[in-house]
């Protein structure tokens, strides 16, 4: 007999491996860009404007899914140490000392590729103070232009015509000019037209597949899952036609999985049983992955929706890229960002999603270094506890730090909110009955 | 010294005083940084709030709280605080979880390394009660400093 333990085989939907391509493969054109003639812009997820640079010809680096990438490799531990070695905090988000960890130990992206230096930062700041340093530091290191484009926050729980004409004004007067002078690419606005209509089909087809969740059983992990979901349109994809054709294929699998009646894909195969349904705030954990969610289908609790899943753009409150009107769509786009809108919003937005995914409770993942979900959240819990009266809970993790991933605890905490659920359920069952 | 890092929440008493006792005399500060963000008057002649605006965009200090636009601004203001008061180091004290000026920290350092001005760094917290090892960090780099002055 072998003493080589065989490696488990991980069970992932054809759709799952769809997008790994198409991140590898962006992978590979930012690591061969400057060979073959093409400039390199980076900028963040939350209000990217993807259609936007391509419009410019730029390969596209956006270091926060780099930095989530590096930790779900497990290489985010040892950069966030060279990081901290280099005077970074540890109080500080640990996707920025990825970042620069990576950049310290000889600038190698997530796929062993060379990650070469971005010709331009955009900087596109929606709702995250942390951006804005961000970028500072890296222009620090690589001295390369920075183009930053200002998004109002949504104080009060609106955007109006000013904040959209502001954020119009700053695309004309500086964003675009500062595109054409990096790439040299006239801005061509019937090419962002263009690549408008694509998005909007794959925001279409991704809203289906998120909303399937609705359906009992969910044939859909609205956490788990749907970060590998949102992989194309929140990064480098939206707008091209591959994401457009991964978007067809993952609703066509989402929906044949809805009309058999089938659970959600987990790495160990389908769910046989759901029992929780759950709704989650917060980022999850990267560098433990696969074992935060096996504690969740270990149990059969299934996430019906999440906030996260909404964070590079909220479509399934109706918005879509409008080509008729690009600018203004694109400012749209940036101040309807999960990340932009306040604490009201993101409670209106819980509590839907409690009432129409039907889920028994709403759990909370707590990020140490990420100032932007986590300021706010124990109001959240105890605002939306009040208004559906479900029961809430509360874990800490990190995103790719993995000295802040206790997988006991947090196992212990799942497990007596599951038993709270239960409990809570059974109560109610026997007042109906009574 | 210059004390920076603390903009967003003024250090316990206790603290400053250790600081002072353990002999590094705070020359000029980020407290209250509302009072003093703005580098000149606001002309009271034209549109209040366009003026405000203007004084806040153009004509503020550097500090960790906003973005500098251009890269030659970073710790322009630092130092200048540091060369107009004489001060001999900076002590960087920020808030725990205080992004803008963590984050702030390593650019501003790395700039004061390239002038040659010795610095120091601790987070604290409100609540800060044992002031030991701020009192010993404090002491040492006035020490340092000294030694240094002395070569």
């Amino acid at each position: 007999m072998s003493t080589v333990t065989a490696k488990k085989q991980v069970v992932k939907e054809d759709a799952m491996l769809l997008q790994k391509e198409l991140i590898n493969r962006n992978y590979h054109e930012v690591a061969t860009a400057h060979n073959e003639g093409r400039k390199i812009s980076a900028t963040f997820v939350p209000g990217n404007l993807n259609e936007l640079l391509m419009c410019f010809d730029f390969a596209r680096r956006l270091p926060e899914t780099d930095a989530l990438q590096n930790g779900m490799r497990k290489k985010s531990g040892k950069m966030i140490m060279d990081a901290e070695r280099d005077g970074h905090s540890e109080d500080v988000c640990t996707y920025v000392k990825t970042d620069l960890g990576m950049m310290l130990q000889g600038e190698v992206g997530p796929t062993g590729e060379p990650m070469p230096h971005p010709d331009i930062l955009l900087l596109s700041y929606t709702g995250c103070f942390t951006f804005m340093k961000w970028f500072e530091l890296v222009r620090q290191k690589y001295d390369c232009p920075t183009v930053m484009l200002h998004v109002p926050y949504q104080g009060d729980g609106r955007i109006n015509p000013a904040m959209r004409r502001y954020v119009v004004d700053q695309l004309k007067q500086k964003v675009i000019p500062a595109l054409e002078s990096v790439s040299g690419v006239k801005f061509d606005i019937d090419r962002l037209r263009e690549y408008m209509k694509e998005s909007v089909k794959a925001e279409e087809d991704l809203v289906a597949v998120l909303q399937t969740a609705k359906q009992r059983p969910s044939p859909i992990d609205g956490y788990f899952g749907a970060v590998y979901y949102i992989g194309p349109i929140f990064t480098a994809f939206r707008g091209v036609p591959e994401a457009t054709r991964y978007y067809q294929v993952l609703k066509e699998e989402v929906f044949e999985r809805m009309r058999s009646g089938k659970g959600p894909v987990t790495p160990e195969g389908e769910l046989a049983e759901e029992k929780y349904r759950l709704v989650v705030e917060g980022p999850p954990n990267w560098t433990s992955f696969r074992d935060f969610w096996k504690m969740f289908y270990d149990e059969g609790a299934v996430v019906v929706a999440s906030t996260y899943s909404k964070v590079g753009g909220v479509y399934d409150f109706g918005f879509r890229h409008d080509p008729e009107h690009p600018l203004e769509s694109l400012a749209d786009y940036c101040l309807g960002c999960y990340t932009n809108l306040n604490f009201p919003q993101r409670i209106d937005m819980i509590c839907r999603y409690m009432d129409e995914y039907q889920a028994d409770g709403l759990l909370i993942n707590s990020i140490k270094s990420c100032n932007s979900f986590s300021a706010g959240q124990l109001l959240i819990l105890r605002e939306v506890e009040k208004r559906t009266g479900k029961p809430a809970a509360f874990i800490e993790s990190d995103l790719v730090d993995p000295r802040y991933f206790s997988g006991a605890n947090i196992k212990n905490r799942l497990e007596s909110y599951f038993q709270m659920i239960k409990q809570k359920r059974s109560s109610s069952e026997n007042v109906h009955r009574h | 010294m210059v004390l920076t890092g603390s903009f967003c929440e003024q250090p316990p008493l206790g603290l400053i005083k250790s600081i002072e006792m353990a002999g590094c005399y705070v020359v000029d500060d980020d407290f209250q940084l509302c009072q003093s963000w703005l580098l000149d008057d606001v002309p009271a002649g034209g549109n209040p709030l366009e003026e405000l605006s203007k004084a806040f965009l153009h004509r503020s200090a550097q500090t960790a709280s906003k973005y500098d636009d251009r890269k030659e601004d970073k710790g322009r203001h630092l130092l200048h605080q540091v060369k107009t008061r004489g001060a001999e180091g900076v002590i960087f004290a920020a808030a725990s979880f205080c992004d803008p000026a963590l984050l702030e920290r390593p650019m501003l350092q790395e700039i004061l390394a390239r002038h040659k001005i010795p610095y120091t760094a601790f987070k604290f917290a409100e609540n800060t009660g044992q002031m030991a090892p701020i009192r010993e960090q404090a002491g040492t780099f006035a020490d340092s400093i000294k030694l240094w002055s002395a070569a």
